[in-house]
């Protein structure tokens, strides 16, 4: 047979386009789970509203949740693939990395878009019940002189993209561990067994100061997590005489770039060492 | 009875006519201490019908997901269509039909159109109504939920997937392993069907090759990770033959031969041999041993498979 005659693989647009279609019939049993979810959710939100008259908030903790969302999406994703055995997705005229990276690319558009639809309804219910997006927060700020400052305080845009940005991140980094990792539940259980050894033979303060490290850090987790609420909440004795939190300084947009770049970054990379390892038994 | 040794190391033919569909090159594969495969050069010629045939655990599995590139061989490579399986993997799945020898089918929530629907993406020219044709011959529900499925259904189905994209080659894996004979011969019909039509390869693992007889026209046989023969189907019934011969009391037959004995039985005076090795020289050889030769006849596919599968002495 000469070399015209073959038939040639599909190109990666065909591909990405299969496993958006394939990846929403795999998600379909979760979607429903959702909708049901959240009819039950916006009964029980009318029945508080209409029985005891409050107002619902959107609050910027969504965040957290879409994040722990995205942390787990990529068993969702994957359920019916083998991606350490004689998988179907393995078996098609598809360059391996190319269609891991695909199907976990398919697989974030999908968080995307259920994210997007569960603000849109968090947002709607908010609207509806009186209460909407938050306005002039009363704030305290910490001053470079140490004095406390009454500050009011919107949130800005780029806080409100935090929410959309997080579950990436998340999801990105819990889709390498699946597509590296053989036996993940032993690499969770060998990671917790070394943390606490550390804990136990490390000098005094050093697992506070890795953690603080990573979490709260110019580059920390809880930039990309919160926008830097963590790193920037401090208790301070408000002049009422109450323990309350304060703000050492001005929640920066800047900040939350950068440290999104790096993790985003770091993700994309350990996916792409993931998608590259060998598939063969 | 007094055996009867080979006079000279008789080694069954492994070396076929190219040019070829399917090779690998001495391609070795150890799973732990357990050799899997052991250097097989499997030579599979364009268009033909090859059956592999193996007992369970002779290896026809891992080589046929080598072909895949599912395997990560230890020494040797594999080609198909003269694609390295590995260095040009995608390529080489795009020219390959494969039915796995499991059971499971894949995505047991979806149904088989959708199924179906989806792996069109993946093959540029899909022709849906040629996946309509197939799945109308051997009666497969377009609505119907993979989880459904019964066990001669899946397999159905899967040769459907396997043959949907009109694949120069196909690798089928016990393929009619779970069919009753009425669908068995269905799925044998749509097979030469195919093969009429793109003038293909087929590859096909099995230990059962009396139900493949019809399409075979190469053999290879497997046994613990090697492969002891390949040969053309013509060539092994006009090598491979029961004698049937007698002679005087006492007789017990040549004390050599020429050719490879693959197994003996004894009736009264009547002595039977299953011989691979030339007509003629085998014949001459018991009658100057004083016996007188009844019959010489060849054997049916799946006779000779069993026969040479079970010989011990073949290396």
């Amino acid at each position: 047979m000469t070399e015209h005659s073959l038939k040639s693989p599909p190109g990666f647009w065909a591909v990405l386009d299969a496993q958006v279609r394939s990846t929403s019939l795999t998600l379909r049993r979760e979607a429903f789970l959702l909708v049901f979810l959240l009819v039950v959710m916006t009964v029980g939100a009318i029945f508080d509203v209409m029985l005891d008259g409050g107002v619902i908030v959107v609050s910027l903790d969504i965040g957290l949740l879409f994040a722990v969302l995205g942390l787990m999406f990529p068993w969702a994703v994957w359920r019916g693939e083998r991606p350490f055995d004689v998988s179907p997705l393995w078996l098609l005229p598809i360059h391996r990395r190319t269609a891991a990276l695909a199907r976990t690319m398919a697989g974030g558009l999908w968080l995307v878009v259920i994210c997007q639809s569960i603000f849109i309804w968090y947002a709607g219910l908010a609207i509806i019940s009186g209460g909407g997006f938050p306005t002039h927060e009363v704030r305290y700020l910490v001053t470079s002189g140490g004095a406390l400052q009454r500050i009011s305080w919107t949130p800005e845009v780029w806080q409100w993209l935090t929410v959309f940005a997080a579950p990436l991140v998340t999801y990105l980094f819990a889709s390498a561990a699946l597509l590296s990792l053989r036996y993940p539940i032993r690499w969770l259980a060998g990671g917790l067994i070394a943390t606490l050894i550390l804990a136990i033979v490390a000098p005094n303060g050093f697992m506070e100061s890795v953690i603080e490290r990573l979490m709260l850090g110019p580059l920390g987790f809880d930039h990309v997590l919160t926008g830097g609420r963590e790193d920037i909440e401090m208790l301070v004795r408000l002049p009422t005489g109450e323990t309350g939190v304060a703000w050492r300084r001005l929640p920066d947009a800047e900040r939350w770039l950068a440290a999104l770049a790096a993790w985003l970054g770091l993700a994309l990379a350990a996916l792409v060492a993931a998608a590259s390892r060998s598939r063969r038994l | 009875m007094t055996p009867i040794t080979p006079t000279a190391e008789y080694v069954l033919p492994t070396g076929l006519q190219g040019p070829f569909a399917v090779s690998t090159h001495a391609l070795t594969k150890r799973f732990g201490a357990a050799l899997a495969l052991d250097a097989v050069s499997l030579q599979v010629p364009e268009g033909a019908v090859y059956v592999l045939a193996g007992a369970n655990g002779a290896g026809k599995t891992t080589l046929l997901t080598a072909l895949l590139d599912l395997v990560r061989p230890d020494e040797g490579r594999a080609e198909v269509l003269g694609l390295d399986t590995h260095r040009q993997g995608a390529m080489a799945r795009a020219q390959i039909g494969y039915m796995p020898g499991s059971v499971t089918a894949a995505f047991p929530w979806l149904r088989i159109g959708q199924f179906l629907s989806l792996l069109g993406g993946y093959y540029p020219g899909w022709d849906a109504s040629y996946v309509g044709h197939l799945t109308e011959r051997l009666d497969l529900d377009l609505n119907a939920r993979i989880r459904g499925l019964s066990k001669g259904q899946t397999r159905r189905f899967q040769l459907v997937c396997a043959l949907s994209h009109r694949p120069p080659v196909l690798i089928l894996d016990e393929p009619t392993d779970g069919l009753d004979p009425e669908m068995r011969d269905e799925a044998l019909g749509l097979l030469s069907e195919h093969l009429a039509d793109t003038g293909g390869t087929v590859l096909l693992a099995t230990h059962h090759a009396y139900e493949v007889e019809g399409l075979a026209d190469h053999v290879g046989i497997m046994r613990a990770g090697r492969l002891i023969l390949q040969t053309p189907r013509e060539v092994l019934q006009s090598q491979l033959l029961i004698y049937r011969a007698d002679g005087p009391e006492g007789w017990a037959g040549p004390a050599h031969l020429d050719a490879q004995v693959i197994a003996r039985a004894r009736s009264g005076r009547e002595i039977q041999w299953t011989v691979w090795g030339d007509k003629r020289t085998v014949e001459q050889a018991i009658e100057a041993s004083g016996g007188v030769v009844r019959s010489a006849t060849p054997l049916g596919l799946d006779q000779a498979v069993t026969a040479l599968m079970r010989t011990k002495e073949l290396r």
